[in-house]
């Protein structure tokens, strides 16, 4: 393990403190800022600059792949493999198949979410050292890498203590 | 009533973010209380009894049921109905609760989720307990096999059902999970015990609550939201379809998928308060689960048992309008033929004990809501056995009318589908956090004051 | 946050919500659609009389919906304790303005009965055991009683819940907010009995064999989604022209346009439980709706409903974007208007023809009922302020932010 300093975080009891500190951080152009907080804070995401999440369009695209493996599989089945006559209904009953199409659709698109949301986070990571154990309870944090081309160290420091911090540490 | 239009804080204004790790992991921290066992036996006890019962049906045959010709369904499939809707509250709660940005929703998610989940666990045994070969259960499911492939009958909504209750148990389950991961990341960094923090810790697959990861996971979580709401209306729907498609008066109307999602959210309401009613007192969380809660419920049941009071004077009017003497007899069968108790127990229960929520200063007592959440989920029980066994038992001809009269075996299962849910809730309640921590957190602020320098972020 | 929307401390800050007028050009264009409407029906009266009411029936049946949808809407927004609203419920709160207008429309109505209900005629009732046994409930008296009496409901909830409003704007007494909801929530249940019957009675009877439980609940799906693309189209006018250019942002637009999203999906479900539940079930006396609907030369106009009125608008509102633009919303809007009277269409004139018809008359009174909307909505726009500048939520509903 090399000493070299890859960050500072800064830790606050207060989000509002946070908040301030993440809006420095952004005045400074920072882009690899992240912060840790116990809960989501509402416009946080746009204060560090962070792009909407594009879990949608994989849930969007499963879905319809759900949604259209349903419909094929009902319409391969009863129509094309073996068509039987079944109470005088047609053989391609499109009514009848709406249901199970419609929740191939919600299988497959949730799940998609649920693996999405996991691959774009790299969940999961037992790897990386927890920060701090109070970050899940109620410390809100502020990670400022050094690989920030205006990366200061006494000015990170004093951007954390000046907005309210309670301690400062360098991860390295 | 005051003047007053402060809104009401949704928790103790008084509780801290610690606090809120310290009081909800406080019953998961520390040995179960006597009564707990108590409780926990007693329902353990009926799961394994209803196991002994599935023996005796095996070795014996379904005739253990009261079931015959002509009402095939009692109340194995009332106990199915039952049991699916009450599980509807817990997504409503979680899912359509959450797009309408009802903040209250937060102290009673997490328990309500866990319902739908166990309780949708004992609904889906009552269709596989009811095969006539039940070791078979997996021919429901469409595979390619030696008979020819013989595929499974699309057309059929039993067929639905499966497709239906599997999807939905499978996504309220990763919407539960997906919920507890920033908390089993508490419980973790909280843990002492070495077992317990690698326990929890994969649980949380690691989770540090990263800014730039809560961006995905609430994409994902309103997401998630977004597909549970039409699959909770699709699924009691797809429930309600095993009935109306049929020809048969009382089943076959149009009205019947809303009505019974109403109904279905109606009594998960009442079984959401009768639970929450003991576990805020038992775990001492009324700081959390606390009047605000409990009156919205209230409301909700109020308003869902008008909703199916509306669909009861639907379905009784047309009958009339509709000039069919069948439809109508049916109707006149179950209001006064020889189950007419069945069928007032429902009037009673379903539509006119719960308008008592007019009233603010009933909807605010907790003997009153625990008393009225007991009768709507009678009354529920009921609505299901009325729908089903008044229209089989007598239908077309009259040569072929019969009663239907429940054994042993029947109120049996009907025991163990209690035990067999509670078994799960108990042990839930000791080993996983009952209240969504992270997400009362987020919403402490309502009803307290911004601070003055600040600006308004939330 | 981020949308460079402005944040108001307090309701001092909000500048002054300018008067609302229609302006001469426009109200001569409305008028003059009015009396294109009124020549057009007296022509067609004269030519094809059948048709001409049917016409009439149709837009009556579309425009009393969005009249009566504002009051349900208002009152939605008390018993739900909503704060997002509060900026744009006046707008909900003139559509009470058509409600006296439907009224006489109404009226008018009830001299063209015997050209749309059989059960109107009394030599056919009588030889029809069915039709006499619905007689009790289908009869001349009874039918123009209980739509008065809708109306007198309707009309005294709207006018209640906007007098409390007005009064509050004078003290911001929160008291007249409590006052409304204690109106509000027998009103809704008062509401569902009322539309549901009159949507029995004025459209459901057309083929009086025919009945379906789930019929009100399928127009109540429709009303609220053609309710929310007019707010929509009304609340996108009044802040283009500066009467609600401070107080409502894009997030009141998506919310608008989510409950858009949220009914198209409804009405799809109401939609499809009634059909494939008729469809499977195939009774003689249910299934003739159908098969006269989806056979034939009645097919395109099914499947332009089903793409129309769900499959489209739903992919066209799926994404957030879209809901928060405001040229998009009002092409949307001004889509899901025309689907929704293309669904009175689908439920009205298969009882007038084997084949779809569309002409002059359908066009013209189309028009003449659209001036008369508003009109007699922006009559009131201009005679109340159109935002309630001392309710108790205001605040909070004009910062709505997500």
């Amino acid at each position: 393990m090399s000493n070299k300093l890859l960050g500072i975080v800064g830790f606050f009891k207060d989000p509002y403190h946070l908040l301030r500190a993440a809006k420095e951080a952004r005045a400074r152009q920072f882009k690899f800022c992240d912060a840790y907080t116990p809960f989501p804070i509402h416009g946080l995401d746009t204060i560090l600059g962070q792009k909407r999440s594009v879990v949608p369009w994989v849930t969007l695209v499963m879905g319809l792949a759900g949604c259209f493996g349903g419909f094929g599989l009902e319409i391969f089945t009863s129509a094309i493999s073996w068509p039987i006559n079944v109470g005088g209904k047609p053989f391609n009953s499109f009514p009848a198949f709406v249901p199970i199409g419609f929740e191939c659709t919600i299988l497959l698109g949730g799940l998609a979410t649920l693996a999405a949301l996991l691959m774009f986070c790299r969940l999961p990571n037992f790897k990386s050292s927890i920060l701090n154990e109070s970050i899940t309870d109620n410390t809100f944090a502020l990670y400022v890498s050094a690989k920030e081309e205006s990366f200061r160290e006494d000015d990170v420091k004093n951007l954390m203590e000046k907005c309210g911090a309670i301690e400062t540490r360098m991860v390295g | 009533m005051e003047a007053t239009f402060e809104q009401e804080p949704l928790l103790n204004p008084k509780k801290t973010l610690t606090d809120v790790n310290i009081d909800v992991c406080k019953p998961m921290e520390r040995l179960p209380s006597r009564s707990w066992f108590v409780c926990f036996a007693i329902a353990a006890s009926l799961t394994v009894f209803g196991l002994c019962l599935f023996v005796h049906q095996l070795r014996t045959g379904m005739g253990v049921w009261g079931l015959n010709n002509p009402v095939g369904w009692g109340i194995d499939i009332t106990n199915f109905v039952f049991w699916i809707g009450i599980g509807h509250a817990g997504t409503l709660i979680s899912a359509i609760l959450f797009l309408f940005r009802q903040k209250w929703r937060t102290s009673i998610n997490r328990s309500a989720e866990a319902m739908t989940i166990f309780a949708v666990m004992t609904a889906g045994l009552f269709p596989i307990i009811h095969l006539g070969r039940n070791w078979l259960f997996f021919w429901l499911l469409p595979f390619p096999n030696t008979r020819g492939s013989l595929w499974v009958n699309f057309r059929s909504p039993l067929l639905w059902d499966v497709f239906a209750v599997s999807t939905y148990f499978t996504i309220s389950l990763v919407f539960w999970y997906l919920g507890l991961i920033p908390d089993f990341a508490s419980i973790r960094d909280k843990a002492k015990h070495k077992v317990r923090k690698l326990v929890y810790g994969v649980l949380a697959l690691g989770w540090q609550g990263k800014q730039s990861h809560w961006n995905h996971y609430e994409i994902a979580y309103l997401i998630l939201a977004g597909l549970s709401t039409p699959l909770v209306l699709s699924v009691h729907s797809i429930v309600s379809f095993d009935f109306a498609t049929s020809v048969l008066p009382g089943w076959h109307t149009t009205i019947f998928p809303p009505y019974f999602v109403a109904g279905a959210i109606f009594s998960g309401f009442a079984m959401v308060v009768t639970l929450l009613v003991i576990v805020r007192k038992v775990f001492q969380l009324e700081d959390y689960i606390t009047m605000v809660h409990l009156e919205n419920m209230n409301k909700i049941i109020l308003a869902t048992g008008l909703m199916v009071g509306y669909a009861y004077g639907s379905e009784f009017f047309t009958a009339w309008y509709s000039g069919n003497i069948y439809e109508m007899f049916t109707f006149k069968n179950r209001a006064l033929g020889p189950y007419a108790w069945a069928y007032w127990t429902m009037i009673t229960s379903n539509v006119i004990v719960p308008q008592l929520f007019w009233f603010r200063r009933f909807r605010r007592s907790i003997p009153v809501m625990f008393v009225i959440s007991l009768i709507v989920n009678i009354g529920m029980w009921f609505e299901r056995f009325t729908i089903i066994v008044t229209s089989l038992h007598r239908d077309f001809l009259p040569s072929s009318w019969d009663m239907y009269i429940p054994r042993w075996v029947d109120w049996g299962y009907t025991l163990f589908s209690f035990g067999f849910f509670f078994t799960f809730f108990l042990l839930f309640c000791r080993f996983f956090p009952t209240i969504a921590m992270s997400e009362v957190k987020s919403t402490m602020h309502v009803g307290r004051k911004t601070p003055e320098t600040e600006e308004f972020v939330f | 946050m981020g949308h460079g929307q402005r944040h108001y401390r307090s309701v001092k800050e909000i500048p002054p919500v300018p008067k609302y007028a229609l302006s001469l050009p426009m109200r001569l264009f409305y008028l003059g659609l009015v009396l294109v409407g009124l020549v057009t029906f007296l022509g067609a009266l004269k030519i094809d009389p059948n048709r001409a009411w049917h016409s009439y029936l149709l837009n009556y049946f579309y425009w009393m919906s969005l009249g009566v949808s504002g009051v349900f809407f208002v009152a939605l927004q008390y018993i739900t304790t909503s704060v997002w609203s509060t900026p744009i419920r006046r707008v909900a709160d003139s559509f009470l303005g058509f409600l006296p207008v439907a009224f006489v429309l109404m009226l008018v109505l009830f001299l063209g009965v015997s050209h749309l209900y059989e059960w109107t005629h009394p030599a056919e009732v009588l030889h029809d055991s069915i039709l006499k046994g619905k007689s009790s409930y289908l009869n001349m008296p009874f039918f123009v009683i209980r739509n008065i009496v809708f109306y007198a409901i309707w009309f005294g909830a709207a006018i209640l819940l906007l007098k409390n409003s007005l009064a509050q704007d004078k003290n911001g007494d929160p008291r007249f907010t409590l006052k409304n909801r204690k109106i509000a929530a027998p009103f809704i249940v008062l509401f569902a009995l009322s539309f549901t019957m009159a949507s029995f009675d004025f459209l459901m009877s057309l083929e009086p064999h025919w009945f379906s439980t789930i019929f009100g609940v399928y127009t109540f799906a429709g009303l609220f989604y053609s309710s929310m693309a007019m707010m929509i189209l009304f609340v996108i006018a009044l802040r283009r022209n500066g009467v609600l250019a401070h107080v409502v942002n894009e997030n009141h637009l998506h919310d608008l346009g989510k409950l858009m999203f949220a009914f198209c999906v409804f009405w799809a479900y109401i939609a499809f439980s009634q059909y494939m539940l008729i469809w499977y079930g195939n009774l003689p006396e249910e299934t003739g709706f159908m098969i006269r609907r989806t056979e034939g030369a009645w097919v395109p106009i099914s499947l332009a409903l089903l793409f129309g009125k769900f499959v489209i608008p739903f992919f066209l509102l799926i994404s957030r974007p879209a809901k928060r633009n405001e040229n998009y919303l009002i092409f949307i809007a001004v889509w899901v208007l025309a689907m929704q009277w293309l669904d009175c269409y689908w439920i009205v004139y298969p009882v007038l023809n084997d084949k779809p018809v569309f002409g002059w008359q359908e066009m013209g009174m189309f028009a003449g009922f659209l001036g008369l909307f508003v009109l007699s909505v922006t009559w009131v726009m201009q005679r109340i302020p159109l935002v309630p500048m001392k309710d108790p939520r205001l605040l909070e509903g004009v910062n709505h932010h997500q």
